[in-house]
């Protein structure tokens, strides 16, 4: 009779356990790697930038639903199934990932072990200059390595056109998302790129002149890429910014990633910008004052982390381009296209050759 | 010996197709081993002219034409000076004194320091002409006592004679730049 009570109990005790740990929505930890560890599931993640000047016709939470189901279908179409999504962004917000580059990797753990996403797809809708641009990155959840990159772009829809199509076509456009065989990573050969710092330029440039590195950086199949988001936690964490390269920024990044060479990248703006500008007649205020285009410099340092020396540094700068042409064409260069045709010279170029200018 | 044909068209042809050339008025401490010096850090530059961006523009272009010019040489992280700075609460808008540059050598492990002013920078109109204009002056002190072993100062223009005869834009500040830390880089190296 008392052993009968004793299994009772034991029972009791199992169904109350399964109860909690296998709540909807949530799977148990134990599953969850499981899940990883075979490939399992996609935690997607979008951020938007709207640069300023412009702004979202329809309403942000219309457009952020158009593009989670874009990039929900980039993942299928990789043959990932996405995690729930609830649960994705309860964790994104306890672990204050604000930004498309602040992933940190207890969040990437913790996305691991709760949902069971083996990888995460990161996607970024840009709007600027009349242009919507999507870049987006898939990185392992265990390590943080990059598994691919790549960006597209089309004209931003007008207040008429469905932003969900747009979207979506965008997506579409993005070259297939086609898991990394290991192999094709080389193990061993790792690189280490902060986010790129933008001088004189909005913030979002620097993300997306990132974006357009990583795409060449995993194209050229340098070995294997860690997420700049992992190194700008770390430094975070330390209270510091990613321009604050001192020793014990490189201590710590070397502790926790290795010795392996550190990429800087960095976009400098290079219109002039007088001291006491003239303030603007009211009529020229606006979007209308705005350039197409800038003149700007993209530069790429190879930091040794141990010495705190530069290795070396690349540069290429591009001039603006006089917007009308012969007999009359119109032309138009889109900032996502300057940066990638930047970003391959960039790092084509021989850091001990002479630097090159194109206009 | 009857005079080439060809030669008039030569001599126009290099009438017309230098530039301007920077100038550069330098100075060189000939009593200096320049091979001891190994491990150098730049400072950021002062900026006295109009634009804000003028600064930090020269001077990333001087890191990189410095890492290509100066073989074997190695060049501090920037992000490390800029603590060593801040640390040794040290003003970079004004030159710093030889004692100060001593103790800044000291806590970077370097050779020697490099510095500079960019005193001109932007676009000047004169008449119909825009004409691209930098002038700036770099320096390096080494750091057993902070005493300056070198300084250039050297003006670049992005006009040509070829430009003033048949138009056309002038050369970039960016192309300008990098001439006039090239030049600046062949007095040191």
């Amino acid at each position: 009779m008392i052993v009968r009570r004793h299994w009772a109990l034991s029972w009791l005790l199992v169904a109350l356990l399964s109860a909690t740990t296998n709540s909807p929505g949530k799977i148990g930890p134990a599953a969850a790697l499981a899940q990883a560890e075979e490939g399992g599931g996609t935690a997607t993640l979008l951020f938007i930038s709207v640069l300023p000047g412009h702004a979202l016709t329809p309403p942000v939470a219309q457009v952020r639903q158009a593009g989670e189901r874009a990039l929900d279908e980039t993942a299928r179409r990789a043959g990932r199934a996405p995690v729930d999504a609830a649960l994705v962004l309860a964790l994104q917000q306890s672990h204050r990932v604000r930004t498309a580059l602040g992933l940190t990797s207890e969040f990437l753990d913790a996305l691991r072990t709760q949902t069971g996403a083996a990888s995460v797809l990161v996607g970024q809708l840009f709007l600027y200059h009349e242009r919507l641009a999507l870049a987006a990155r898939a990185l392992r959840t265990d390590d943080g390595v990059l598994v691919w990159a790549d960006a597209a772009e089309t004209a931003a829809p007008t207040p008429d056109q469905d932003w969900g199509e747009t979207i979506a076509r965008l997506a579409a456009n993005l070259d297939g998302w086609q898991p990394t065989p290991a192999a094709a990573l080389r193990p061993g050969e790792s690189l280490l790129v902060l986010p790129a710092r933008a001088s004189g330029l909005e913030p979002a440039e620097g993300e997306l002149l990132t974006a357009c590195l990583l795409g060449e950086l995993l194209a050229c199949g340098r070995g294997e890429v860690l997420d700049p988001g992992l190194l700008a936690g770390q430094l975070q964490a330390l209270g510091r910014g990613t321009t604050a390269l001192d020793a014990t920024a490189c201590e710590a990044i070397r502790r926790a990633f290795g010795p392996a060479p550190l990429l800087v990248p960095e976009i400098i703006c290079w219109d002039t910008v007088e001291r006491s500008p003239a303030l603007p007649l009211p009529e020229e205020r606006g979007p209308a004052l705005r350039p197409p285009e800038r003149s700007i410099m993209l530069t790429l340092r190879t930091v040794d982390t141990s010495a705190l020396v530069v290795l070396n540094r690349r540069e290429v700068y591009r001039g603006t381009t006089p917007s009308t042409g012969w007999f009359g064409v119109q032309r138009s260069v889109s900032p996502l296209a300057r940066y990638r045709e930047a970003t391959v010279e960039l790092l084509a170029q021989d850091p001990d050759r002479q630097g090159k200018e194109t206009r | 010996m009857k005079p080439s044909r060809s030669l008039p068209a030569l001599l126009i042809c290099l009438a017309l197709l230098p530039g301007c050339a920077p100038r550069a008025t330098t100075f060189v401490n000939q009593n200096v081993d320049f091979g001891r010096i190994r491990r150098c850090a730049v400072l950021p530059m002062r900026n006295l002219s109009q634009d804000q961006g003028a600064a930090e523009r020269v001077q990333s272009v001087f890191l990189t034409e410095l890492l290509r010019a100066g073989r074997g040489l190695q060049i501090v992280e920037p992000g490390e000076t800029n603590a060593a700075l801040r640390e040794l609460r040290l003003n970079t808008a004004e030159p710093i004194q030889p004692a100060r540059l001593v103790e800044l050598g000291r806590r970077l492990g370097a050779d020697g320091i490099f510095g500079g002013a960019v005193l001109e920078y932007g676009v000047e109109q004169g008449g119909r002409d825009r004409v691209t204009l930098v002038t700036a002056e770099f320096d390096l002190s080494e750091t057993e006592t902070g005493s300056l072993i070198w300084k250039t100062e050297i003006q670049g223009k992005g006009t040509s004679l070829w430009r003033k005869l048949f138009g056309g834009e002038p050369a970039s500040l960016y192309a300008v730049t990098r001439d006039i830390a090239r030049q600046a880089l062949e007095t040191l190296f």
